[in-house]
This record gives C-alpha cells, structure tokens and sequence, in this order.
C-alpha cells in the first residue's frame, strides 16, 4: 500500500502545481492559428475560382446553344416537310369526297353553301380518323355513310321535299359522322401513344391553321409564313429556357458567394 | 451557483472559440494553459520544450474544437492531447526504451517515505527515470491512465506497462530513500 498512498502524495502535490508559459507563447499560438485558417480558406478560393469558371463557360456557351438553336430545328424542318406533303394529301383527299358529295348534289341538292361547310367538318373527322390509322371497321363505316348519304337524295329525287328537310338530314349525317368518328376514336384510344395524340394534334392544329391561312389568302397556302411561325415559336421558347435557368444559377452562386462572405 | 455560471461561460467561450473567434481562445489558454504545461511537463524534462508541446497541443484543440461535444470536460478533453502530444514528442525525439532489467530491486515495504517532499524534488525524481519508466509511471499514478489504456498509447503490451510500473516504483523508492539518507547526512 506504501507506494499507492506515495503515489497519491506525489500526485496531489503535482495536480496542484501549475507552470506559467512564456509571455510571447500566445502570440506564437494565435499567428499559427491564422496561418492555417489562411491555408484552410484556401480550397474555398479554389472552389469560388471553379464556379467563376463554371459561370464563364455557360455565359459562353449561350451562343452556342443559339446555334444549335438552328441545328435543332433543322431536323424539325423535315418534319414540317414530311407534315406539309401530309397536308397536300389531305387536300387531296378532301377534294375526292367532296366530288363525291357534288355527285349527291347534281340529284337535286341546291343549298350548296350550307352543305359545304359540314361536308368540309365530316371529311375533316375522317380525315383524323385516317391520321389514327384507319382500320377496316372505319372503312366500312364510310361505306354506310355514303348509303346515307344517297337515302336522303332518293328522298328529295321522288318526293321533291324543300330546302329545309334537306339541311336538317344533312345535320343529322354530320352528326352521325361525328359520332361514329368519336367511337371509333375511343375504340382507338386503348392502342394510341400519347405521341400519337400529339402528332394528331399537330396535325389538328397545322389544319387550322391552314385552313386560315387558305381562307384569308385566297385558297393558298404560304408555306415559308407557316415554317417561321413555327421556326420562332420553338426557337424562343429554348432560349427563354436556357436564360432562366442561367438565371437561376447565376442566382444561387451569387448568394453562395454572398453566405461565405458573411 | 459559481460553478454552474462558470461552466456556462466556459460552454460560450468553447463555442465561439470553436468558431475561430481569437478573443475567446485566448481566454480559454489563459485558463487552461498554466495546468497543461505542467502535464506536459511531467513528460518531457525541458520546459521550453514542454511548451512547444503545449503549444501543439492547443493548435489541434483549437483546429478541433468542434468535435468537441461537451460530453466530458473540456480540461479533461484538452489533457488527453497533451498527454498524447507529448508521447508522440517523445516518440519523434528518440526510440522510448522500456529497459527490462534483470537485477530486481528489493522491494521495500517499509512506509517511511517522506510525504513532505517537494513538488521541485518530485519533478527531479520522475524526470531521473528512464523514458518508458517516467511515461508509464506519469500516465498510471498522476494520469490515472489504466494499463490497457496505456498499453494502446504507448503501443506496448499490458504486461510491459505493469512490469515498467513497478520498476519505476522501485526505482524511485530507492532514490527517495538516498535522498532522505542524503537529508538527514546533511543535518
């Protein structure tokens, strides 16, 4: 027990003790300590260096995309293109039906201007229905259409029945015609992709707009005006993107920059 | 009351030392640096050395301070790394011996070891062990280091840090007794 109770003698009186350090030791201290900050801080330099770098390279780059802006549509031009002859055949095929509807005409059918339109909006539908890759069902059930169409023509031949009737039937093929359009629509819509919506949709809105165009240019169309339109609608909605998303990081390395330098 | 105020500002004082804020490591040195130079030199026998020591060893408390969780003391905390910048010191200086001698010495039981023996004279006696004796003695009787602990540190066997225990304790039993044999000589 001797050398314990000699220990814990020794240790008492050296826990007691204290040894001051020399005067200048914290001067020492302190002028190593904001050396090695100065080291730490260091890497945060070379990280602001590399977001500078980063920020220069994208404000360099926005050209680029601008050009590839162009590039990139390009492709989408031969899509215009490949939609265009689309179109040319579309009017083509209009054309057809209404030489049929004409033939129904010569039967007795003077109303002309009311029958146009509708006839223009029932071939449109099958034309939607042709763009939603027509099957035989469909096929068959333009081959009805016509019988229907030929009933109210007996109608009118033998009985002589007035203009009125007349619209009214055609009111009733039109509708008709739709709602066998909307079935066979819905009956499609299990197998259409959602890229096959858009591109009818394209299709629907390319139409409309040729539609417009032929109405105020006199049955023309005027394919450059149609491309720009298109050209500086997707072109501008890709450079607004690109700027608001430089926006945004320029943003958030700005108030990084900021936060460290708080 | 004082205590609790005084662990409290001590808990400011490490949090905004911990944020590199120099007015409050300097405070916390002059607190803690006193004591620390003292362990430190329990170790290692030149005092200007032992405040290069000291001085390392608050660099990495200072670089640290953040790991620092509260969990422990602080001066607790703050003496483990001086105690382990100090062996590492040694460790740089030269290789520790942990002399194995063969030639027991007689172990006195005997309990007339004088108890009003001088601090100055004790620190005389702890540094005229050899290295591994010193350090392992330091670490067991004033530390209160445990031999596995000490074993790990020094990077020896449990066996080695018992057998330099009791030398060192035999050592110096011997060497107070010629000290007290000298005083009394004198007298």
């Amino acid at each position: 027990m001797a050398p314990i109770k000699f220990e814990e003698n020794i240790k008492d009186k050296l826990e007691k003790r204290t040894l001051s350090p020399t005067s200048e030791s914290w001067s020492k201290l302190s002028d190593r300590l904001d050396e090695d900050e100065k080291k730490s801080k260091k890497p945060m330099y070379w990280w602001l260096s590399i977001a500078a770098g980063l920020l220069i390279l994208m404000a360099i780059s926005i050209p680029f995309f601008n050009n590839n802006d162009s590039e990139v549509i390009q492709p989408r031009m031969v899509e215009e293109e490949a939609i265009k002859e689309h179109i040319q055949k579309e009017t083509i095929q209009p054309e057809q039906k209404e030489s049929i509807e004409l033939a129904n005409e010569v039967h007795g059918v003077e109303d002309k201007s009311q029958e146009a339109l509708p006839s223009v909006k029932a071939s449109k539908i099958i034309d939607y229905k042709k763009a939603g890759k027509l099957n035989s069902e469909s096929k068959t059930q333009l081959a009805e259409n016509r019988e229907v169409l030929e009933d109210p023509i007996a109608l009118t031949t033998n009985k002589k029945v007035n203009q009125e009737l007349q619209t009214e039937i055609d009111k009733t093929i039109i509708k008709n015609a739709i709602a066998e359009a909307m079935e066979t629509l819905k009956s499609e819509n299990n197998s259409v992709t959602e890229q096959e919506i858009d591109s009818l949709l394209k299709l629907a809105s390319k139409e409309l707009f040729r539609e417009k165009l032929q109405k105020e240019t006199s049955k023309t169309v005027d394919a450059t005006q149609l491309l720009e339109s298109v050209e500086d609608e997707m072109g501008q909605s890709f450079r607004t993107k690109v700027f608001e998303a430089l926006k945004d990081s320029y943003e958030s390395v700005k108030t990084a920059v900021a936060d460290r330098n708080n | 009351m004082k205590v609790i105020q005084l662990h409290k500002n001590e808990t400011k004082l490490i949090e905004r030392a911990a944020k590199q804020n120099r007015e409050a490591q300097h405070v916390l040195y002059e607190l803690h640096a006193p004591k620390m130079l003292s362990v430190c030199r329990y170790y290692v026998k030149d005092v200007h050395q032992a405040e290069e020591v000291m001085l390392n060893g608050f660099f990495k408390v200072f670089k640290y301070l953040k790991s620092f969780k509260n969990e422990g003391s602080f001066e607790g905390w703050v003496r483990r790394i001086m105690v382990r910048e100090a062996i590492s010191y040694i460790r740089q200086q030269k290789h520790i011996e942990f002399a194995v001698e063969d030639d027991y010495l007689e172990y006195d039981s005997s309990n007339n070891i004088n108890s009003n023996i001088e601090v100055a004279e004790i620190q005389l006696l702890i540094d005229s062990l050899p290295e591994g004796y010193r350090m392992v003695f330091v670490m067991y009787a004033i530390e209160g280091y445990k031999h596995q602990e000490i074993a790990e540190l020094l990077k020896i066997s449990e066996g080695t840090s018992k057998s330099q225990l009791f030398k060192a304790r035999q050592m110096l039993q011997k060497k107070i007794k010629e000290l007290n044999n000298n005083s009394y000589g004198s007298n």
